[in-house]
């Protein structure tokens, strides 16, 4: 028994709203018959369409559509495809929309989503007034090229190829096997696009004396000429990502530590300063400290300032210890401050300056600092401790003169670091600190 | 001993990603910038346990276009960026408004203009949210102060943007997002979810932009779903085709205006803490407001009347709670880190009271004491 043929334009809504002789209605009429050829189911086919005259065409169709902005069509139907990688998604877009979102067709293609582009290239802005757009040919006349257009113009077909894409083909709207090579590409599971060189009977065919016959003349001068310029079978990229779903579904839970050792915080706050150079790893032993502090039931925030640059420059993190919780994180009054390097110095040193007699500034020996704290000069490279191990070496060390924090609880933080290596270097760090401090006689 | 509370020590990035799981969000794209990229990082991260999908598109304008297009589809969308990201989301965010595709968007506050200060702490993006696209409808803005609030406020930007089918920005800092703080993971609040309202699968017309008042929100039919639905940014009519008359645009745009005040009930958030026969009430959002709270300690602890009102929702302004709450009081203290955009709002809304602004733009936190200063 004879299937009935889905309409995917209905008669009805027809005719079409652009000018006697654009080539628009035909590519509409094409798309509809390669959507009739393939059987599409249309509550399983998505139209994305671009801004300008083509821009009209989504509600001529019965199927899901989405009309969205200028160039950016790319993005929505690669959004659409990555939610439903079942879904059968096409774009219609002009020359304009290629040449200002080209960017997104690029890594459309290079990832290899399987959406169809098709592209209706009639070298020219039509809705606009006939501008000239990036694929206008050199000497094309347009309403802002009166004099020849200059700009070397874009090959699209040839770019998506370039970029990856894996089924290329480029025809005019005239070609006979057009609704075929479209059916063709909405087939292809990757990146489809198809360029069809086509008139503008508004604007660019008139001023330049474009036919039917240019067209297919044309097309023979570009790489590769007219047909399919490329297929190539590669995985798709919405299947694939579903390739790194974890096998059942799992839940996240945020799982805090309990108290397990008590501080001696003087009085309600404590603020801590600790300032090194980049690659020193202040940020990170000051999470390791701030979750030590959380062990002795302490609410902690933690502040970093560095440059834009991660590798280079300063690196500083200020560290709040309370015993109830933080309102006002940034630190006004530090107590503490661990300083080995010029770089950090430089950042903090009006905080420094402001600290009280009875705070207490571990250092590497022979920084100048200016401050009315108490100050304990530390060799660290002549105690052979590495430049990356320095700032763990030096918060232990404040922790057994200060005694805010006991060191067992630093030490917990640093059993439950899962990489093994950075355990070891951090226990070490911890091994070092009791060596220097029966040195200092304290 | 008693249950012992527990402490973890987190960033607000993963306080948000751990919210829009918990939310139900499946999809998220972004690029990255800091200070926002943690959330790209936990969402990455998370996304593929719950069989969700997260990609870093390859600029900003493709990651919301991505969002878009999975929302469209069905998705709960999330997208993360900073202020130069905001910039290249404006188009698309007008579009989100005007097609209806729910979408949060978190807004990690960073110093301005253009690239100003990426690793710079700054709240200077309020009108900015607000203006974002061009015709200036209405946004809804939502702004934390802490990790809980964080965490609740996402899940509320969630359930806003899916039930009123529209854009909501949760709009934080890089201090709140990129600062390990302390949290207590039992005091996180989960608000019950609301779901955008899908249409029937039965209807035999479906209109994909239908309502009955303007202030109704059509229901939704996700692009690939059994009925066959549109999405247009374009001026149209209740069946998704562009249309120019001006009685249907006029109510087509109404209906985007009507939609959030008439829901403004549940969009508005602020924390009252009044202080009876307090002359200054500091009215505050963001970071200022969580520095406040040390001020109004301080304050009543020597024995001085002071309350504060913490504004969460402040597009579109609450202006109802604010009337209410602000009313018994002299004067307003305005702490803000800009040149003082909101208290163009405040001064509207209170002609008649000193309003004393506070303002710091140099990346640093106004201060308790800087803040207490202004208010005797």
């Amino acid at each position: 028994m004879e299937e009935k043929a889905i309409q995917y334009v209905d008669p009805a809504k027809k005719p079409y709203p652009f000018c006697p002789g654009c080539s628009h209605s035909l590519i509409l009429d094409a798309i509809d018959r390669s959507l009739q050829i393939n059987k599409a189911d249309p509550k399983r086919t998505l139209l994305v369409s671009d801004i300008g005259c083509i821009g009209m065409s989504d509600r001529f169709f019965d199927v899901h559509t989405l009309h969205g902005l200028h160039g950016r069509s790319f993005t929505y139907a690669s959004g659409a495809k990555l939610a439903d990688p079942d879904l059968n998604v096409f774009v219609l877009v002009g020359d304009g929309g290629v040449g200002i979102g080209g960017n997104h067709l690029i890594h459309a293609a290079r990832r290899n989503i399987g959406i169809t582009v098709i592209v209706f290239n009639n070298f020219n802005f039509g809705m606009t007034g006939g501008q000239h757009s990036a694929t206008t040919p050199l000497e094309g006349i347009t309403s802002t090229t009166p004099d020849g257009n200059i700009d070397n113009p874009l090959d699209v077909a040839s770019l998506a190829k370039a970029a990856g894409a894996t089924f290329v083909a480029r025809v005019t709207a005239f070609d006979r096997d057009l609704d075929k090579i479209i059916a063709q590409g909405m087939r292809h599971k990757g990146f489809a696009l198809i360029e069809i060189l086509e008139l503008c009977t508004a604007y660019y065919s008139p001023r330049n004396e474009i036919k039917k016959s240019d067209l297919e003349a044309k097309i023979q001068e570009l790489p590769g000429g007219s047909g399919i310029l490329q297929q190539i079978e590669k995985p798709e990229y919405s299947q694939r990502l579903r390739d790194f779903f974890t096998p059942e579904k799992q839940t996240f839970e945020l799982k805090g530590t309990e108290k397990m050792f008590e501080h001696k915080l003087p009085g309600q706050e404590y603020d801590l300063i600790l300032a090194g150079s980049a690659g020193m790893k202040i940020v990170t032993a000051a999470a390791n400290l701030g979750n030590a502090g959380l062990l002795c039931g302490l609410w902690v925030s933690q502040q970093d300032d560095y440059p834009v640059t991660v590798q280079s420059g300063h690196s500083v993190s200020m560290l709040k210890f309370s015993r109830d919780k933080i309102n006002h994180t940034s630190i006004d009054n530090p107590r503490g401050a661990i300083i080995i390097s010029d770089l950090g110095l430089n950042e903090v040193k009006d905080e420094l300056a402001k600290m009280p007699a009875d705070g207490l500034i571990i250092a590497e020996a022979g920084l100048n600092i200016n401050t009315p704290a108490r100050v304990v000069e530390i060799d660290f490279k002549a105690a052979k401790i590495t430049r990356m191990n320095t700032i763990a070496t030096a918060m232990a060390l404040f922790l057994m003169i200060t005694g805010i924090i006991p060191l067992d609880a630093l030490k917990e933080t640093i059993n439950r670091i899962p990489k093994e290596k950075i355990r070891l270097e951090n226990l070490k760090a911890i091994e070092d600190a009791l060596k220097l401090y029966e040195g200092l006689g304290i | 001993m008693p249950n012992q509370s527990t402490k973890l020590f987190i960033t607000g990035s993963e306080v948000i990603a751990k919210a829009a799981i918990d939310a139900g969000c499946n999809f998220f794209a972004g690029y990255p910038i800091t200070p926002a990229s943690g959330v790209l990082k936990s969402m990455l991260q998370m996304l593929p346990g719950v069989h969700g999908v997260g990609i870093q598109g390859e600029d900003e304008i493709t990651s919301i276009g991505f969002c878009l297009g999975a929302s469209a589809a069905g998705m709960k969308v999330l997208t993360a960026t900073s202020g130069p990201g905001i910039s290249l989301y404006s188009e698309n965010i007008g579009f989100g408004m005007m097609a209806e595709i729910p979408m949060v968007i978190v807004n990690v506050q960073r110093m301005g203009p253009a690239t100003g200060g990426a690793t710079t702490n700054a709240e200077g993006d309020i009108m900015f949210m607000r203006w974002v696209t061009s015709g200036g409808y209405p946004m809804i803005v939502l702004v934390p102060t802490t990790l809980e609030e964080a965490y609740t406020l996402t899940v509320e930007a969630f359930n806003l943007a899916e039930s009123l089918r529209t854009v909501v920005i949760l709009a934080t800092n890089k201090d709140l997002a990129m600062s390990n703080d302390t949290l207590d993971p039992a005091t996180l609040h989960m608000p019950p979810l609301v779901e955008r309202k899908q249409a029937n699968p039965g209807t035999e017309k479906y209109l994909p932009y239908f309502y009955d008042k303007l202030s109704d929100i059509p229901d939704f039919a996700a692009l690939g779903g059994s009925i066959l639905s549109r999405f247009n940014t374009s001026t149209h009519g209740k069946n998704g085709h562009l249309v120019k008359k001006p009685a249907i645009v006029n109510d087509s745009l109404m209906h985007l205006v009507d939609k959030i005040y008439a829901n403004q009930d549940k969009i508005d958030r602020v924390d009252a803490d009044i202080d009876e026969g307090a002359e200054t009430i500091i009215v505050a959002y963001g970071q200022p407001a969580r520095s406040a709270r040390d001020t109004i300690d301080h304050a009543r602890a020597n024995g001085r009347k002071l309350s504060l009102l913490t504004v969460y929702s402040v597009w579109p302004v609450p202006e109802k709670k604010l009337l209410q709450y602000v009313a018994g009081h002299k004067r307003i203290v305005l702490p803000e880190h800009n040149l003082g955009q909101y208290a163009i709002e405040i001064e509207r809304l209170f002609p008649d009271k000193e309003v004393r602004r506070i303002n710091r733009i140099d990346g640093k936190q106004i201060t308790p004491d800087q803040i207490e200063e202004r208010c005797f």
